[in-house]
């Protein structure tokens, strides 16, 4: 693998107190090329920010990486210390946050922050930084940098900061960018222009992205690959194209079916409904974590974790793609003729 | 309502059993409270403290007032575990006795400021306009300008020396730090969603305010107050020592510790008895208070 | 704007040239000058019985302000809010308490917008008593009711709101709006703060329950999919007025204000196969402090002329019950 830039090989992302350990991530796999854009899909609870937080060292103190590996051009991270994982963060892997108000320092210019983070890693003296912070600035779209670079966080909107906070996060040229939700607590005209920009900085820079948000649409639009993830585990992972032309986990088709459409041409009727919620971290199902909600479950799936098929680079866990769904173990009983969910059910 | 109302005469529920929520809160709040070892801890040592104050008679080994010249200053021994002071009287009884004194005028002076403070802090807080801007508040300002002893003193002066008036001034000096805390907290929750979502419903201000606002300003009010009985116990002490609180010779922890302090080199132990309980007392409380809080706050599990 | 007389008949509410206005703190010491900021200025539509008026626009248009000042939750500085003929500015106090059974609001997050140290059940039961809608002892019925009416269980009855999850929460926030049998009911981005598979479930509810109680809705969002899933018609807001205004097939096939295609451009969809040309706005929303002369989306408009600059475009209707705000519409 040539291109390749992280691996993240079957992680399992633990926290730990005296009394009980709750593995909130379980088993988890995929890998980013450079250039290319790994989108993490799920509700809020099912681990995807805990994901994110692994791969760069940052876990809360209670928790850990309890298995599996995750390893960045080739090297392994995940057992680095914390003072090696600080050379890598921000030089090569960088974050940015959901709350860009939160993220900045209040107290201290953009200009500062950005000169900061630069000063950081790279070898520059204070004038050349603040160069550096103004040309950072200019390239996320800020208009009048050089005016710009000693605003205080709070005298920008909230996409002029979210701007900012890509331009700190860039400021190092990462090679691998992990944004986690960075549009949602933005306007659709400004999201629209933050999404741009991320898709434009990646050609510029050929950087790999791993985008996390719960919104399937922004999804369509930016992602190469896709990963769905449900109560810590993968459920789906494979190409947008081949996900939004022929989803095959119950969870996803749910998802897709249950988010109303600009263009849907039909609206008097009611929503598809994904029945129940999440289960709580602490009680997990002992089979398919999405059986009880499953429209198609059977004894099977509720008993035994699923598999994960893999049908020509479409990676899914469930049972139903498996040779045992349609035999005597699959348990047919009280369910009826196995069917993709097409539409709303009347 | 159609629908609900429609279907009520079926009344399917009739007879179901359940707990009253109240009870069930209780039962909810004791278990919080119970898992905190510290607040515990606090709340048995309280409860000890108020029951040595009520059992005093049965408790003290002498009477506190007794002079004995034979023993004066005499250091802890078997007989006098914490010693004596200076006119040969028992220190342990006059702790225990003192007990008395000073749990009450530390509960019954913070109780007073609370009366008064925190309704003023409410309708203050709730209703904003010009008689809270101008009027508790200034006032408030006027009385927290003050240093709060010289208050006191004055206050404790004017109304005449005794125990009662001494409370009475040092609950006066009180009440500000609660108009003020309880306005705070009224301000900050005045705006929150759930207040707006009772008046949307159309719910009385009076109700708003003290079924809705109220519960949740709570818990720093709780922990301000056992703050505030440790404070009232020591104001206590030095209106006693200035002579006008408990009248000598009738013990109290704070007068005690005031007595002790000309005689800290030769008998330290006549400070430092009152002083530890004083410690104690404070301590249990603001542990006792702690816990109180989260205990009432059912998000903490 | 001539109505018809059956229509005025059929109208449920009415909202004229509604102004909220926010006083902020002097700018300078001596000086007379206040800061104002027009969160709404000078709105006015009109809600048909048993319709859903969606409400769409950015962060700081004024939607959720707009859905407060109707109910008069926040006192609007001018205007006329008729509800059922009755003008509901004239109301004192005491009345408004008393009508408020007709209106109410659902609100965004349902964690805030609920009292954590009541039990649901108390909550809801305190509601009934207050405006005596039945009688003391068919209280607890009637909530059992209304809590099996929204989706919930009786064993809710007893519960506090942080134990519940995030679309139950939301759940129970309904039932309190139900809870009076109110006639309308301002949703302020209800389903906003909820993941999608509950945001399906809310939005399915909330529909059943209209066609059930007869209920109309002002549903504020920022999310074009979903108002257009729910609504009827579809006023667009930008910096404290309406822009357009239409029945949702007219606005989102055939919008006519620059702002309304520049939003519906900018919204993601799901599995689109071909890319829209899509409309970047430049720049951010002028501040409500300081709004633009003229038109006030000129700014950002891509379409903007000197015309825009200099004169305030009417809001008129510019085909059968196609409002806009804009001079080339």
């Amino acid at each position: 693998m040539d291109n390749g830039l992280l691996e993240v090989n079957n992680i399992q992302v633990s926290f730990e107190n005296k009394k009980s350990k709750l593995t909130i991530v379980d088993g988890l796999s995929f890998n980013v090329n450079k250039g290319e854009t790994l989108c993490v899909v799920g509700e809020s609870g099912c681990g995807k920010s805990l994901t994110s937080l692994s791969i760069m060292g940052l876990l809360p103190k209670t928790g850990k990486i309890s298995g599996g590996q995750i390893k960045f051009k080739n090297n392994i991270i995940s057992t680095k210390s914390e003072r090696e994982m600080s050379k890598i963060r921000g030089n090569q892997i960088s974050m940015i946050f959901q709350e860009p108000m939160t993220s900045l320092n209040p107290v201290l210019t953009i200009g500062k922050q950005i000169i900061e983070t630069v000063m950081l890693h790279e070898k520059l003296n204070k004038k050349e930084a603040r160069m550096r912070a103004i040309e950072m600035l200019r390239l996320v779209g800020i208009s009048s940098p050089e005016n710009r670079v000693d605003a205080y966080p709070h005298e920008l909107s909230g996409g002029m900061r979210q701007r900012v906070m890509i331009a700190i996060a860039l400021s190092c040229n990462p090679e691998l960018l992990i944004a986690d939700e960075p549009t949602t607590a933005l306007d659709v005209t400004i999201q629209a222009q933050i999404l741009e920009l991320m898709k434009e900085l990646q050609v510029k820079m050929d950087m790999g992205i791993i985008l996390i948000t719960h919104d399937l649409a922004v999804v369509s639009e930016v992602a190469d690959r896709i990963l769905v993830m449900y109560a810590g585990k993968m459920v789906e992972y494979t190409t947008r194209e081949k996900l939004f032309a022929n989803p095959l986990h119950p969870y996803t088709q749910g998802l897709l079916n249950c988010i109303p459409k600009l263009t849907d041409e039909d609206d008097g009727e009611d929503l598809y409904v994904i029945k129940g919620s999440v289960p709580s971290p602490d009680a997990m199902p002992a089979g398919c974590r999405f059986a009880d909600r499953c429209p198609i479950a059977r004894d099977l799936c509720v008993s035994n974790p699923p598999p994960i098929v893999n049908d020509d680079g479409h990676e899914v866990a469930c049972w139903r793609y498996t040779d045992k769904w349609d035999t005597e173990e699959g348990g047919l009983k009280n369910v009826s003729e196995s069917r993709r969910i097409e539409k709303v059910p009347s | 309502m159609a629908t609900a109302k429609a279907n009520m005469e079926k009344n399917p529920y009739e007879n179901m059993k359940r707990l009253s929520p109240r009870k069930r809160a209780f039962k909810q709040m004791a278990g919080r409270f119970f898992q905190n070892k510290l607040a515990v801890i606090g709340g048995v040592f309280t409860i000890l403290l108020i029951c040595t104050a009520i059992l005093a008679p049965v408790l003290a080994p002498y009477d506190p007032v007794e002079q004995d010249y034979a023993k004066y200053l005499e250091s802890p021994s078997a007989e006098n575990w914490f010693g004596t002071d200076e006119i040969g009287r028992d220190i342990l009884s006059r702790v225990i006795y003192g007990a008395q004194v000073s749990i009450k005028a530390g509960i019954i002076s913070v109780g007073i400021a609370l009366a008064i403070g925190l309704p003023i802090g409410l309708f203050s807080g709730y209703y904003r306009g010009k008689l809270d801007e101008y009027v508790v508040m200034r006032l408030t300002d006027a009385i927290l300008a003050f240093p709060p002893l010289v208050l006191a003193l004055a206050l404790a002066a004017v109304l005449g020396a005794g125990l009662e008036n001494a409370m009475l001034a040092i609950g006066i000096v009180y009440v500000p730090t609660f108009v003020r805390l309880m306005r705070a907290e009224v301000l900050s929750q005045r705006e929150r969603e759930y207040v707006e979502a009772a008046k949307a419903s159309g719910i009385r201000d009076l109700k708003i305010i003290f079924l809705h606002i109220f519960p949740n300003c709570l818990g720093p009010i709780l922990v301000q107050a056992t703050l505030a009985i440790a404070g009232a116990i020591i104001a206590e002490a030095s209106l006693s020592y200035l002579g006008l609180g408990t009248q000598p010779p009738t013990p109290s922890w704070g007068s005690m510790l005031s007595m002790g302090q000309g005689y800290l080199a030769e008998a330290p132990w006549i400070a430092l008895f009152p002083g530890v309980f004083i410690f104690i007392t404070v301590l249990s409380i603001n542990l006792f208070g702690d816990g109180l809080r989260d205990a009432l706050d059912p998000k903490m599990k | 704007m001539s109505v018809k007389v059956e229509e005025s008949k059929k109208s449920l509410l009415k909202v004229e040239r509604l102004k909220k206005h926010f006083f902020m703190g002097k700018t300078k010491l001596f000086s007379k000058d206040q800061q104002v900021v027009k969160a709404l200025d000078g709105v006015s539509f009109e809600l048909k019985r048993g319709e859903t008026l969606g409400i769409v626009g950015e962060s700081g248009c004024g939607k959720s302000t707009m859905g407060r000042a109707i109910l008069r939750l926040h006192e609007p500085t001018s205007g006329e809010i008729t509800f059922e003929g009755e003008d509901l500015m004239e109301l004192s106090q005491k009345q408004l308490r008393q009508k408020r059974k007709d209106l109410q609001i659902i609100f965004q997050d349902p964690y805030g917008s609920l009292n954590q140290r009541m039990t649901v059940g108390a909550m809801l039961s305190e509601i009934v008593n207050t405006h005596k809608l039945v009688p003391k002892k068919d209280v607890d019925d009637y909530v059992y009711r209304l809590l099996e009416e929204v989706g919930l269980k009786q064993e809710h009855y007893d519960r506090f709101p942080h134990e519940f999850s995030g679309g139950q929460r939301q759940r129970v926030g309904i039932a309190r709006a139900l809870c009076v049998d109110p006639k309308l009911i301002v949703c302020d981005e209800a389903v906003s703060a909820l993941d999608v598979s509950v945001q399906s479930q809310i939005l399915n509810l909330l529909k059943r329950l209209k066609q059930e109680r007869h209920l109309t809705y002002v549903f504020i969002s920022h999310d074009l999919s979903v108002v257009k899933h729910i609504s009827d018609r579809v006023a667009v807001m930008y910096l404290g007025q309406i822009v357009e205004l239409a029945h949702k097939k007219d606005l989102f096939s055939n919008p006519r204000h620059p702002y309304t295609k520049a939003l519906l451009s900018a919204v993601p969809t799901v599995g689109q196969e071909e890319k829209r040309e899509r409309i970047i706005l430049e720049g951010d929303i002028p501040s409500p402090y300081n709004i633009p002369t003229g038109c006030r989306f000129h700014t950002r408009c891509p379409l903007a002329t000197d015309k825009c600059k200099a004169e305030e475009p009417v809001y008129r209707e510019v085909a059968d019950g196609h409002f806009s705000a804009c001079h080339y519409s």
